[in-house]
């Protein structure tokens, strides 16, 4: 029931606030119960069973049995890390807070709205549920860019509900065709994760599945060249937004990515492995190079975003035990840093009323506690070590050398480049002289620091100590390169 | 035996009722409206215990099914009722007909869903038909209203005239009227069935407003009283599709007649007009005439597959279209009422005017594009998935990018509630009636969406009693 009451509470969270129709009140209630699911998500992993590598947590009840579909939630080492990064981050995000007093109780039901789908999407065993799930999450998120962002938010979630919502029909498509094909095979109907993993397909069929379950969760990670919604909806969409936009939406097409293509086809991702790699490197390397060229300190993050995520896409494509853990690792730390650094750069809009580099300057003479996360937050961005990204990032490349051997190594030069943006938008924008022609209105206020706090803690504890999250996806790895037959 | 009859004799009866009261004072709008409302209710109720009957008055036959789209007309007519309401206390002349044309429609459809001989099923269609036409222009003032009165009168008149004749050609060529005879006797050895078929296919095709048969559609839509276009919407063609269902695949599921290929075709055409010309309307109104007729061809795509899942499907997607179109139209029917106007921009800020009925129409709008779980989701999803299961996949895959194409358009209308804030935006009261009926399609919509299994299982026991 622990599955169930997470969603519950997210849910709580969303119609409560909605309902409350009072700013103040609402803000309150949505803190309240995004605390409680993270409670109960903790609770979640105090009772998990590190020793059994299967799902674990399962519910079932049937739902629409005359079209074969179920409610049918479970967790894994692979999904449970996620589900509380997903109740972090409905908590970190409704502590941050709006970016301006306007229609704020609706702007928390919003995003713990958001939150609950992306924890269906999690959770979900029964792929119809999945794809339900998935489809919720488009919603808020449409709404929050489209009332709440900046200047061009019409074009902005515009592109965002169309890039997405395709993506999703594809890959309603694919689940279509499972199910018509497990029920000739086997005369039941049904859409159930483990049921469809027995489903003998023919190599032809598998590759064709394959390719557009790919491209459906390769859009949503996003990989070059799928990638344009993504700086368009981070830029215009209000912080929080672009908190959980990069801290969990895109964590929901590399998860769907190791779930379901990868484990219902592993042989087919082992003949499509080297082209993948070379998308995961190049989405590394454009990000990286795009991101040097920003002016926006938000279109800056968001495209390191891409070249974060290409890590998980190249782990994925390695399939070695070290390099599916390196890849689920990287979605949590990732899912950390991220939001973190896009707080940083909200808060920055916030008090000097610019993100853009050139226009700043020595920040940190007016702003020094915001100086010193934006630092941290960036030295984890770039993954130094004892952050969590460095622990991801390294697993990965240590996994990747396994499989791809001369290939992986392209991916070094690319850490340099993620450093390099990093430290030069540092210079030009925190350091240096004061610029006199910005006007700062004070430091960070304490809901803008206690979200921030929370996020820095975590990505430092995991970097320093991994061993909670790690030894939890291992035994998922382990056990899931073990079922599809070793590398 | 007669029992059968008794809730089409009780809305005759409190149809009269309603003009009756005319006679008395024309000032009393609310009289009739009441009285057209406990019609209905008693109808309801003594339908309910008619639930398990399978009966016969002379021709007029009561099943399963008959009793699951009876259902279906009562309640659109009930919301058509409280819609029109508020609607109509300002209009300036007597509304007793209004609601005795509503009730006599009704009546016409009920029978017609209970007709299973061709002499039964014209009467009732045209009872339910000539009702509309008056209804259409009612607002006898309103230069719209009575072009939308003419042209359906017109083209109504048109399609009437091609259902009589390919009716009298299948009689001529089966001596029969039964139904179910027709279906054993009728085989393709004479080319005359074909131009049977042909007519058939276009006059019923204009009452659901297929293409190219379409073309009245955004008209009478724009033009009608809003609660009017709600009951065209909602009644009328559901009802045109009822008796698709019964003439097709009863009279000629048998019948070795290929037409399954031309109702695939007709619905390919039917959807993707619908959706593309619907991309570019700023009446909100006419856009929603326009997805009328796209959910026409999806409803078509149903009966294409001709399985009694698709054929279920069909009748799936009359309940959740009749509840979605009725609660949207509802909520036109308040804007035009309080004089905010019926254009895209128009509805900027409902969620500050009418909070209620705003996210009512968003919903109703995400149910028409699909999003799950809701009520417009779970049709269409049947619908693809019957096509699939006949082998027809181009019709599901069109079908599919048919669904992303309409999310276009009613994403406008949602961005324009939510999103624009106008600067003087203020609370407008929400009528009670209409507020209510807009609540119960809403109520509908979502528990079709969140628990559509008892819906699923009536409907396919509906169908399996009625096919061959």
């Amino acid at each position: 029931m622990i599955l169930s009451l997470i969603l519950l509470f997210l849910l709580l969270g969303t119609v409560l606030p909605w309902l409350s129709r009072n700013d103040r009140a609402g803000r309150y209630l949505a803190i309240f119960f995004a605390l409680l699911s993270l409670a109960a998500s903790l609770y979640a992993y105090a009772i998990f069973d590190f020793s059994n590598t299967g799902f674990q947590l399962e519910e079932k009840a049937e739902w629409i049995p005359a079209l074969g579909i179920s409610y049918h939630l479970a967790v894994d080492g692979l999904s449970l890390p996620l589900v509380i990064l997903t109740a972090l981050l409905a908590l970190a995000s409704c502590i941050y807070g709006t970016d301006e007093a306007r229609r704020d109780y609706q702007f928390y039901g919003l995003l713990n709205l958001t939150c609950l789908g992306t924890a269906g999407v999690f959770m979900a065993l029964d792929l119809f549920l999945f794809f339900v799930f998935w489809e919720v999450v488009l919603i808020p998120m449409y709404f929050l860019i489209a009332i709440f962002g900046g200047p061009r938010k019409t074009y902005a979630s515009f592109k965002f509900i169309v890039y997405t919502h395709v993506g999703s029909v594809i890959m309603i498509l694919a689940f279509f065709v499972l199910h018509y094909m497990y029920l000739e095979q086997f005369g039941v109907r049904t859409f159930d994760f483990l049921d469809f993993a027995k489903l003998s397909v023919e190599p032809k069929i598998a590759s064709v599945l394959f390719i557009a379950l790919v491209f459906g969760f390769m859009v949503k990670i996003p990989v070059v060249p799928f990638h344009t919604w993504l700086p368009a909806a981070h830029v215009e969409a209000p912080t929080s937004g672009s908190v959980l936009l990069a801290g969990i939406l895109l964590k929901m097409g590399g998860y769907g990515l190791l779930r379901v293509p990868l484990t219902f086809f592993p042989e087919i991702a082992r003949d499509f492995a080297i082209p993948l790699a070379i998308i995961a490197i190049i989405s590394i390397f454009y990000g990286a190079f795009a991101a040097m060229a920003q002016e926006d300190y938000k279109s800056l993050i968001a495209l390191s975003s891409v070249s974060h995520m290409g890590y998980v896409l190249l782990g994925a494509a390695a399939l070695t035990p070290a390099a599916l853990t390196g890849a689920a690792f990287q979605m949590f730390a990732h899912g950390t840093v991220s939001p973190l650094l896009f707080m940083m750069a909200g808060s920055l809009h916030h008090k000097a009323g610019t993100r853009l580099i050139p226009q700043l300057g020595g920040v940190a003479h007016k702003m020094p506690v915001w100086a010193v996360f934006m630092v941290a937050a960036s030295l984890a961005g770039l993954g130094l070590p004892f952050t969590s990204s460095f622990v991801a990032e390294f697993t990965v490349l240590i996994g990747s050398l396994e499989a791809f051997n001369v290939l992986a190594l392209f991916v070094f030069p690319a850490a340099i480049a993620t450093a390099g943006y990093l430290l030069y938008a540092l210079r030009r924008a925190v350091f240096g002289p004061f610029n006199t022609n910005l006007h700062i209105h004070g430091d960070l206020n304490t809901q803008e620091f206690a979200a921030m706090f929370i996020l820095l803690i975590l990505t430092i504890a995991l970097g320093v100590y991994p061993r909670p999250l790690l030894d939890m996806i291992d035994a998922y790895s382990v056990y899931f390169v073990g079922l599809i037959g070793g590398v | 035996m007669i029992e059968i009859v008794f809730p089409e004799a009780v809305i005759s009866l409190f149809a009269f009722l309603a003009v009756f009261t005319t006679v008395f004072s024309k000032e009393d709008k609310d009289m009739p409206a009441y009285l057209s409302l406990a019609g209905i209710i008693l109808a309801l109720i003594y339908l309910w215990t008619l639930k398990d009957v399978s009966s016969q008055f002379f021709t007029f036959v009561f099943d399963y099914y008959a009793w699951v789209m009876k259902l279906i007309f009562l309640s659109v007519a009930f919301l058509v009722v409280l819609i029109s309401m508020n609607y109509l206390r300002d209009y300036d002349d007597s509304v007793g007909e209004f609601y005795a044309l509503i009730l006599i429609a009704t009546v016409g459809m009920m029978v017609v869903v209970s007709a299973r001989e061709l002499i039964t099923l014209y009467v009732a269609f045209e009872t339910a038909s000539l009702s509309s036409y008056a209804l259409a222009a009612y607002f006898r003032k309103d230069k719209m209203s009575n072009e939308a009165g003419f042209k359906y009168l017109f083209f109504g008149a048109f399609s009437s005239g091609l259902i009589l004749y390919g009716l009298s050609l299948i009689y001529g060529l089966t001596g029969t009227t039964e139904l179910t005879a027709i279906s054993k006797i009728l085989s393709i050895d004479n080319p005359l069935v074909f131009l049977a078929l042909g007519m058939l296919i276009a006059g019923f095709g204009y009452k659901i407003s297929a293409v190219p048969f379409h073309q009245w559609t955004p008209d009478v839509y724009q033009g009608a009283p809003t609660s009017v276009t709600a009951f065209l919407s909602a009644g009328s063609k559901a009802m045109g599709l009822a008796i698709f269902i019964q003439v097709f695949v009863i009279g000629l599921y048998s019948a070795n007649v290929d037409w399954k290929m031309v109702i695939a075709f007709v619905a390919i055409l039917t959807m993707t007009l619908g959706n593309i010309v619907a991309l570019w309307q700023q009446n909100v109104k006419r856009m929603l005439a326009y997805s009328s007729i796209a959910h026409a061809g999806y409803a078509m795509i149903g009966l294409a597959a001709l399985s009694p899942l698709g054929v279920a499907a069909s009748l799936f997607h009359i309940l959740t279209h009749a509840l979605m179109k009725a609660g949207a139209f509802g909520v036109l029917a308040f804007t035009a009422f309080k004089g905010i106007g019926e254009t895209v921009e128009d509805l900027g800020g409902l969620w500050k005017k009418a909070p209620i009925l705003a996210l009512a129409m968003t919903i109703f709008m995400f149910s028409l594009a699909g999003f799950p779980p809701l009520g417009g989701f779970w049709s269409k999803y049947w619908l693809f998935t019957s096509a699939v299961g006949s082998g027809l996949w181009l019709l599901a895959l069109i079908g599919v990018i048919n669904s992303v194409i309409s999310v276009f358009y009613y994403a406008r209308v949602i961005r324009a509630i939510y999103v624009i804030e106008p600067p003087k935006a203020v609370r407008i009261g929400q009528p009670v009636e209409l507020t209510l009926a807009v609540v119960v399609c809403l109520i509908g919509v979502l528990v079709i969406g969140f628990y559509p299994q008892p819906f699923i299982e009536a409907l396919l026991n509906a169908v399996n009693l009625i096919l061959p």
